[in-house]
């Protein structure tokens, strides 16, 4: 095909600008939903921090893992018998120090009675 | 005007990362800054309000989404912007046409009124119903250059094809569009 000559590119371009002119602005509509994706996307807005119903939640399940209410009952027991554990032991450990205590003085008796030393004297 | 263009792109940038950090002002500026555009290119495309505006929304749409990985100075954001758009027509016209919606090669139906139109001097409506029965492709690359602005460079990147390639596609176009626009008009005695 040849090429255009000056005018008919002129004439063209004259064309373009009344088309230019005529070319309609977007609806408000559409530049609404437009902004109004962009605001969904919820860029910088802080995480809600966990509701009350939320907290009670992970207690539940929580509580679930362990078996439940009667799961919870046995750890219970459990540290109730380690605690009364604690205390009567500090008067087991007392036996236990007096026993050692004696045994102590008997092994020293022993040692003073079982050696002559005055056969190490010249 | 190359350090204009360079300085509108790099506000662009600026902007998408304050719509990222929250800043909902900035998706207002770049809202009217872009989908004006983008939305004539749909619509120049698909020759449908409807569905040229629901293309331009989509195409906002996955900028807000890529908005926090944005890499300013990598890609210019008109330019993405308009590369998403364009294959987001294509796909639209290649579904339409599959199903036998528009199985007509181009839309001749309103060129005659709309030629004819040459006679109250409605230079706008001929130009559009011409332009309507150019290939998709030469449509698009004379939307970019004469109703968008574009330069030579900035078509290629879009279209993804060599400057070279674009030259010929709106060389092309304007020839057809001079064949039934200026021929007409001198028949209709308006020469």
């Amino acid at each position: 095909m040849a090429h255009m000559t000056e005018s008919e590119d002129t004439e063209l371009e004259e064309f373009f600008a009344a088309a230019r002119q005529a070319e309609p602005p977007p609806s408000p509509a559409f530049l609404g939903r437009v902004l109004a994706d962009a605001a969904d996307q919820g860029y910088g807005r802080a995480a809600p921090a966990p509701a009350r119903s939320d907290v009670w939640a992970r207690v539940r399940t929580a509580l679930r893992s362990i078996g439940g209410m009667p799961g919870v009952a046995a750890l219970a027991v459990c540290a109730l018998f380690g605690l009364g554990l604690g205390y009567t032991g500090q008067s087991g450990l007392d036996a236990i120090t007096v026993l050692g205590q004696e045994l102590d003085a008997g092994f020293d008796d022993y040692a003073v009675g079982g050696f002559d030393t005055s056969e190490l004297e010249g | 005007m190359p350090d204009a263009d360079a300085a509108t792109d790099a506000e662009d940038d600026a902007l998408i990362a304050r719509f990222a950090a929250g800043d909902q002002a900035a998706a207002r500026v770049l809202t009217a800054r872009l989908a004006p555009g983008v939305l004539a290119l749909a619509r120049r495309m698909l020759r449908d309000a409807a569905e040229a505006e629901d293309v331009a929304q989509e195409a906002m749409l996955r900028l807000w989404k890529i908005a926090p990985d944005w890499q300013a100075g990598r890609a210019k954001p008109s330019t993405w912007l308009y590369r998403v758009a364009q294959n987001l027509c294509t796909d639209r016209l290649r579904r339409a046409r599959g199903t036998g919606l528009d199985a007509a090669p181009e839309p001749v139906d309103d060129a005659p009124g709309a030629l004819d139109r040459l006679i109250t001097a409605d230079r706008a409506a001929a130009l559009n119903a011409a332009m309507a029965r150019l290939p998709d492709r030469q449509r698009l690359a004379l939307h970019l250059r004469h109703f968008d602005g574009r330069s030579n460079i900035e078509i290629a990147e879009i279209m993804e094809v060599s400057v070279e390639a674009v030259e010929s596609l709106t060389g092309r176009a304007k020839r057809a569009l001079a064949g039934m626009l200026i021929a007409k008009r001198e028949g209709l005695g308006l020469g």
